[in-house]
């Protein structure tokens, strides 16, 4: 289903002011995970969700977004990515020698997150491959708890149907990354 | 469900089984008998075992993503092919 687009140019201010606030408290939970999960150090992740809204209000008038999540979250990538940047070269120079003592507690080496952030691509990617319907069987069943007899209900599909989806799923999930 | 004879011929591979039962455990609602087969396909082989547990490790990992706002993404269009069914 095609989710309505998102004119902020054609509104009044205030109409716009609204429209943004109104995507902040539906999106700000999630995308603080988002943050919070690829390590985005050195930066509360309050920060980096205004830096979203911010690009989001700073958008020219009259360009319309025709799907305002996918619009978040490719924004997030762009300040996740940004922020990586400024946190590498001020790595680079403000460079100290390695002491285990100091630097081995924390897990959050610019090597580690790009290794976390890429298998992240990969899961997500893996995930996109997939037949949307088989995709959608899938994830109800795994994220969002439904019964397989249920998922068959709600989608209106034969319980047969559902376990070769899943099947088919799981097959290529394990193909794309296993080992 | 995948078959507990060993003897079967031709005997479906150790990961082609082990993706068959992960689809019908997936999702829960299976019974007794269910379970007791899984149970006793699990121990009738290492490689069997194997293969399965390659496939939770990477269902498990997959669930690590699962607020992943990508992934949340995708789980927002799932609940919607729901309401789409629906109407």
């Amino acid at each position: 289903m095609e989710t309505k687009p998102l004119d902020l140019g054609t509104y009044r201010s205030e109409r716009r002011t609204e429209q943004i606030d109104k995507l902040a408290r539906q999106y700000t939970p999630a995308l603080k995970r988002y943050f919070a999960r690829h390590a985005c150090i050195d930066a509360s992740t309050d920060d980096l969700v205004q830096e979203v809204f911010k690009r989001l209000a700073g958008r020219k008038a009259g360009n319309a977004i025709r799907n305002a999540e996918a619009f978040l979250i490719r924004t997030a990538q762009s300040v996740r990515h940004d922020h990586m940047r400024r946190i590498q070269s001020r790595s680079l120079a403000t460079h100290v020698e390695y002491e285990e003592k100091k630097h081995a507690i924390g897990d959050f080496s610019p090597e580690r997150v790009y290794i976390g952030k890429d298998r992240v691509n990969h899961v997500f990617d893996a995930l996109q491959e997939l037949p949307p319907r088989t995709r959608d069987v899938f994830i109800l069943c795994r994220f969002e708890g439904l019964k397989q007899y249920e998922v068959a209900e709600q989608l209106e599909l034969s319980t047969a149907s559902i376990y070769t989806h899943l099947k088919a799923a799981i097959t290529h999930l394990a193909a794309r990354l296993g080992d | 469900m995948p078959s507990n004879d060993a003897d079967a011929a031709p005997q479906l591979d150790a990961d082609e089984e082990a993706a068959s039962w992960a689809a019908h455990l997936l999702g829960g609602g299976y019974d007794e008998p269910t379970q007791e087969a899984f149970d006793k396909w699990m121990a009738a082989s290492d490689r069997n075992r194997a293969a399965y547990l390659r496939i939770a490790k990477i269902l498990s990992e997959i669930d690590g993503f699962a607020n992943d706002i990508e992934v949340a993404a995708l789980r927002a269009n799932a609940r919607l092919s729901i309401k789409s069914t629906k109407l």
